[in-house]
């Protein structure tokens, strides 16, 4: 089975060019995690009014967000309400649906994601995404990791490169013996931590996660939850979860959507509150919220 | 949805309500012990000073249920933990309660004035302070988030008045060791009232919590 583009952190043939209209950023470039306030760090999206139609019925509409570096920011939400749908405009996912459109701005570091100059591939290069259900390629596990710098043609010092993403996974003490074994013989959390390292080898600026715990068990979801954490020094996570508790342990900032009824009947997600954790579980602002977090809804 | 959770939510307000009945009662038959010399106020305070142990550790293990069991959030969270700290204002309320009429002692009958002006302001922070413990537990039945300010303004009362028996007694002649040994219980039964106040206030601030979201001050803590 050879992978398809959704599956992998979407790289670029060998040699290509960078998409123009993104600034280059290295790891070196990040600013450690300290003691700034999350509202004062760096902006690494911006969205404004941002919406969905599939084949020209609207998902999703009207979402102003700002998500901040080095934070994960958790989006919850009842089934329908849009959050995966919206995860998927922040690298631009959704390009890979037919009939799928996107409206609004997402400004990527000041910039705008869907600018016809912007390179897809770059972006998915540059924003990671790991899925619900682990999806390692059916080969080794060095060969997992070193596909996407291979690809890129990060070549250099690609054993670092693998030790290092296998690493940052925390899953380098488990694999590091048996490194030409197929990835398919892990387990589910090490597979699913193996597709973390997968998308961390190529030196994203942002990891994008869709449920990722939701096909794992508790020990499995707790070292994903602890690696989100430890991500933080050097990445923006964002993630898209249904489990509540999830959210309340592992974000700094949660936003909420819903699903709004228009009077034909249709369906479609909202925004409702964004703010940090914190705030959203013990005096969120919005009724809505309220009632979704205390489990009175959805 | 969740009826069981909603259930327990209202076992815990149930239980607040009984506590601040009992805790006021403790406090009212305390001061009748104090300045009346009641044998029978007296074993009432006793009673229900006991009483409200046996609920505050049964209103805590039904606090500790729904924390393990229902993860609560939101402004169910902010009731849990306002039970939580309301249930221990309350015993301490009433715990006071009892102190003040293990105090209880007829004064030397010197006839003084000051005697009476000292008798009068405990009369007069029992009754306050029982006050205030109904008001405060109304307060979370009705989930009154401005109680707080009325019931700081009813402790700045109950502050005068302890004042007034400390500024009384130092005005006594302390060479009488009878009347010494009256005052000095009596400024200790003012100090143990004076608490009651406080204790009220903390309620309200934790209901005050319960409703808005907002920190209660560090003011009253304790």
């Amino acid at each position: 089975m050879e992978p398809t583009p959704e599956t992998t952190t979407a790289a670029p043939p060998a040699g290509a060019p960078t998409g123009p209209g993104i600034a280059t950023l290295t790891v070196e470039d990040r600013s450690p995690v300290d003691a700034v306030p999350l509202e004062q760090r760096e902006v690494v999206f911006d969205c404004r009014g941002v919406g969905v139609r599939y084949n020209g019925k609207r998902a999703l509409r009207d979402v102003d967000l700002r998500i901040h570096a080095n934070a994960v920011t958790a989006l919850i939400g009842p089934s329908g309400c849009g959050k995966s749908t919206f995860i998927r405009c922040l690298n631009r996912m959704n390009d890979l649906i037919p009939g799928a459109s996107v409206d609004g701005e997402v400004a990527y570091h000041g910039e705008n994601l869907y600018d016809p100059q912007v390179d897809p591939i770059e972006v998915r290069k540059r924003i990671g995404m790991v899925f619900q259900k682990p999806n390692p390629f059916p080969k080794s596990i060095y060969d997992n990791i070193a596909f996407g710098p291979r690809v890129l043609g990060m070549k250099d010092q690609l054993d670092d490169r693998v030790e290092q993403a296998l690493r940052r996974a925390v899953l380098w003490d488990e694999v590091k013996d048996r490194l030409k074994e197929g990835a398919l013989g892990l387990s589910g959390g090490q597979q699913q931590r193996l597709c973390i390292a997968r998308a961390l080898a190529v030196e994203p600026d942002v990891i994008l996660m869709d449920e990722p715990c939701s096909a794992l068990d508790p020990i499995s979801t707790s070292a994903i939850e602890d690696l989100m954490l430890s991500l933080t020094d050097d990445y923006t996570v964002v993630i898209v979860t249904h489990n509540m508790q999830q959210a309340a342990r592992v974000a700094d900032m949660t936003a909420f959507f819903s699903v709004d009824q228009g009077e034909t009947g249709a369906r479609c997600g909202v925004l409702v509150e964004v703010d940090r954790t914190e705030r959203i579980f013990t005096n969120p602002a919005n009724e809505r919220t309220e009632a979704y977090v205390t489990g009175r809804f959805g | 949805m969740r009826e069981v959770f909603q259930e327990e939510l209202d076992a815990l307000s149930a239980s607040v309500l009984e506590e601040g009945r009992v805790a006021a009662h403790a406090v009212s038959e305390a001061t009748r012990a104090l300045v009346d010399w009641s044998v029978d106020a007296f074993d009432a305070t006793l009673a229900a000073e006991a009483d409200l142990k046996r609920r505050y550790v049964d209103t805590e293990v039904q606090v500790e249920t729904v924390l393990a069991r229902q993860a609560p959030v939101a402004s169910d969270l902010r009731t849990v933990l306002a039970v939580l700290h309301i249930n221990r204002s309350l015993e301490r309320a009433a715990h006071n309660a009892a102190r003040v009429a293990h105090l209880a002692t007829p004064p030397p009958r010197r006839a003084l004035v000051e005697e009476a002006v000292i008798t009068d302001a405990l009369r007069a922070m029992g009754e306050r302070g029982a006050e205030m413990l109904r008001t405060a537990v109304d307060a979370f039945v009705r989930r009154d988030p401005g109680a707080d300010r009325l019931l700081a303004a009813l402790d700045e009362l109950v502050d005068r008045e302890n004042e007034k028996i400390a500024e009384t007694i130092l005005s006594i002649d302390i060479n009488d060791p009878e009347l010494r040994q009256w005052a000095s219980r009596m400024l200790f039964a003012g100090r143990w009232l004076e608490r009651v106040g406080d204790h009220a206030v903390n309620v309200g601030e934790r209901v005050t919590y319960m409703v808005t979201g907002e920190a209660p001050s560090v003011e009253h803590t304790g």
